[in-house]
């Protein structure tokens, strides 16, 4: 049987790649994408299954048809490597073709030239050594074996190696295999197959694998990069109806909240933290609405902490999530007056303009995951795990903790009242998956990524916004910047 | 006869009314005539009332002979960035993002690979392994 595509002869670690000492191709992997993506080049070559050409395992290399003596016609060459000492070996063997005249290899050494870009850094190849057929119709296998010279045997400095594959006239390929290179791998497959550092590492100062230029926190080892959604100091806005199960006036100011989620993940790609910031800009409410979170997924035990909510008299596990949930849910706030007081004039905060304009309070919920290095009782999560799509908001209705409305289609915590679903106007069916909707798809809830600017008390959004119909009922193929400033789009006085 | 000049006067000072009444006419796509209410519209059963949409992003590793780690980072066009983190590259990604509806392509980048990903059914990808050509029979 053969041995994997590289066989892993030494291995040490130089950051941030690992070293071996062999470096070997025998195509078993059945993609030459794989060992060109590796660092292996490829000229007129193919891998090739069929019984009566593969020398060994599975799959071995054939060249295309061989038309002349030129070494940069039909070649491999292996990746960067320190050459070691002994002998390159491989096997080579002739399929069949109609009057080859002349049919061989040569092997060259390519040293690095780093003044020429262009080239992919390739210097001029140096020919060392050549390989005749004597007989062009001898169809055997040969064991190729050729001395490593000694002018870049043991190097410092970094090489390929080239296998050129010649000949004249007629047709036939050489089909070869089972390739070993004595030496170190020393290209880098994510940094277009240049050579690793031939001398020092990139500096690192906290040592968490993250070299300090690509280290958002260079001297935190627990911490290594930002993530931002929506983006980078760019907030979305949520807004509400507090209605249900019942239409509202379709306002969509009772919970108004913007949002930014900061994403701090570790050298592994590990979230240690997510910091939300929630600006509560407006409440047109009578009722002392309450706002959450919900992680759609996400134990309670991935968290080790949560800071900065304001969650009431409502339960909270030791590591301040919602107590009796299934997935971690943090309560942001169970009364959004108990964070900006009613002025008295009007019906809440920040939607009627008879009323005073209150400065809206900004509020930074951190959840902890990973504590200085220590992973909690659940263990890790990537930032694949929790990303974007996880976040499930809410808001419960005065302060009913099962009364909960989402955005359209996404599911209750375990604490809502589910004996609410299908009552008075929601047409929820748990069963399809289907949540807080009228029948014709109507929503109490809405999100809108840019962040937007809500409409006056009792005034509808669609009359605020002129294309919010035609949004809503193309299922946003039409108008999908109906919330922008743009001539013809908004009523200017029906807006907040 | 006076019949039919009693109308003609009436007619006449009617539609000399109506001329001269002043129009004051909506100016079109300032204000909503004639439109449905959102209170009484119909909506696909499939729309999710955001301005975000969920993309699917598939990254296919490339398996290497050494580990090989990077920082992966996906940015909408304007270049905010979605996803950034530390990534070896032979392993497989699968990520849910949201991003604005109007966002037709992604950026990719992880060390000098530097992609536009197109988004296509509200999925993208991208494979680290290479096409390469293959010679041909």
């Amino acid at each position: 049987m053969k041995n994997k595509i590289f066989s892993l002869v030494i291995m040490a670690i130089l950051f941030p790649i690992a070293v071996i000492a062999q470096v070997t191709l025998n195509a078993e992997s059945g993609n030459i994408g794989v060992d060109a993506g590796n660092c292996w080049k490829f000229q007129g070559m193919s891998y090739i299954s069929s019984a009566g050409d593969v020398i060994s395992g599975t799959f071995s290399l054939r060249s295309g048809q061989i038309n002349n003596h030129s070494i940069t016609n039909t070649y491999l060459k292996t990746p960067w490597m320190k050459i070691g000492t002994g002998n390159i070996t491989f096997k080579i063997k002739l399929s069949s073709g109609s009057a080859p005249q002349s049919r061989g290899i040569r092997v060259s050494y390519i040293p690095y030239n780093a003044s020429s870009p262009t080239t992919s850094y390739e210097g001029t190849a140096v020919t060392f050594h050549s390989y005749d057929y004597a007989n062009v119709s001898d169809l055997s296998v040969k064991e190729i074996s050729v001395p490593i010279p000694a002018a870049i045997e043991n190097s410092t400095v970094v090489y390929r190696i080239m296998v050129s594959f010649v000949g004249q006239t007629g047709s036939g390929r050489i089909l070869s295999d089972d390739y070993v290179f004595p030496g170190i791998y020393w290209s880098n497959p994510s940094n277009s197959c240049n050579p690793l550092p031939l001398v020092a590492p990139p500096a690192d100062a906290d040592g968490d694998g993250v070299p300090d230029v690509d280290d958002e926190y260079p001297n935190d080892p627990y911490r290594a990069h930002n993530t931002y959604f929506p983006a980078f100091s760019q907030f979305g806005t949520l807004a509400f109806e507090d209605n249900w199960p019942k239409k509202g006036d379709y306002d969509f100011n009772d919970v108004v909240v913007d949002y930014n989620i900061k994403t701090v993940t570790n050298g592994n790609g590990n979230v240690v933290e997510v910091i939300f910031s929630f600006i509560l800009r407006a409440s047109g409410a009578v009722y002392n609405n309450g706002f959450g979170v919900q992680l759609d997924g996400i134990a309670p035990n991935k968290v080790s902490m949560v800071t900065g909510n304001h969650p009431g008299s409502l339960p909270s596990a030791a590591n301040k999530t919602e107590s009796g949930q299934s997935y971690a849910n943090v309560i942001v706030f169970d009364n959004f007056f108990s964070l900006m007081t009613r002025p008295g004039v009007g019906l809440g905060v920040n939607t009627d303009i008879a009323g005073p304009y209150i400065t809206p309070v900004t509020q930074q919920v951190v959840i902890k995951f990973i504590d200085n290095g220590v992973a909690p009782p659940g263990g890790t999560l990537t930032l694949a795990q929790l990303s974007s799509a996880v976040y499930n908001f809410y808001i419960f209705i005065n302060r009913e903790r099962g009364r909960e409305v989402h955005l359209p289609d996404r599911s209750p915590t375990s604490l809502a009242n589910t004996s609410l679903f299908g009552t008075l106007e929601d047409s929820s069916n748990p069963v399809a998956g289907r949540y807080y909707k009228t029948i014709n798809n109507l929503p109490w809830a809405i999100n809108i990524v840019e962040g937007f600017e809500y409409t006056i008390e009792k005034i509808a959004i669609d009359q605020g916004y002129l294309h919010f119909i035609d949004w809503a009922t193309s299922a946003g193929v039409q108008y999908p910047d109906w919330f922008m400033n743009k001539p013809g789009y908004r009523v200017p006085e029906k807006i907040y | 006869m006076k019949a039919t000049k009693l109308i003609a006067i009436i007619l006449f000072t009617a539609g000399v009314s109506i001329s001269c009444v002043k129009q004051n006419l909506p100016d079109p796509g300032t204000l909503p005539t004639e439109k449905q209410k959102l209170a009484d519209s119909k909506v696909p059963d499939d729309f999710n009332w955001s301005t975000g949409k969920n993309v699917e992003l598939t990254i296919t590793g490339l398996p290497t002979i050494i580990p090989v780690k990077n920082t992966l980072t996906i940015s909408l066009p304007d270049g905010n960035k979605l996803y950034n983190a530390y990534h070896e590259m032979s392993v497989n990604l699968k990520l849910t993002l949201v991003v604005p509806a109007t966002v037709s392509v992604l950026k990719l980048k992880y060390g000098s690979f530097d992609e536009t990903l197109n988004i296509v059914n509200n999925k993208a990808e991208f494979s680290f392994i290479p096409v390469i050509p293959q010679e041909q029979e």
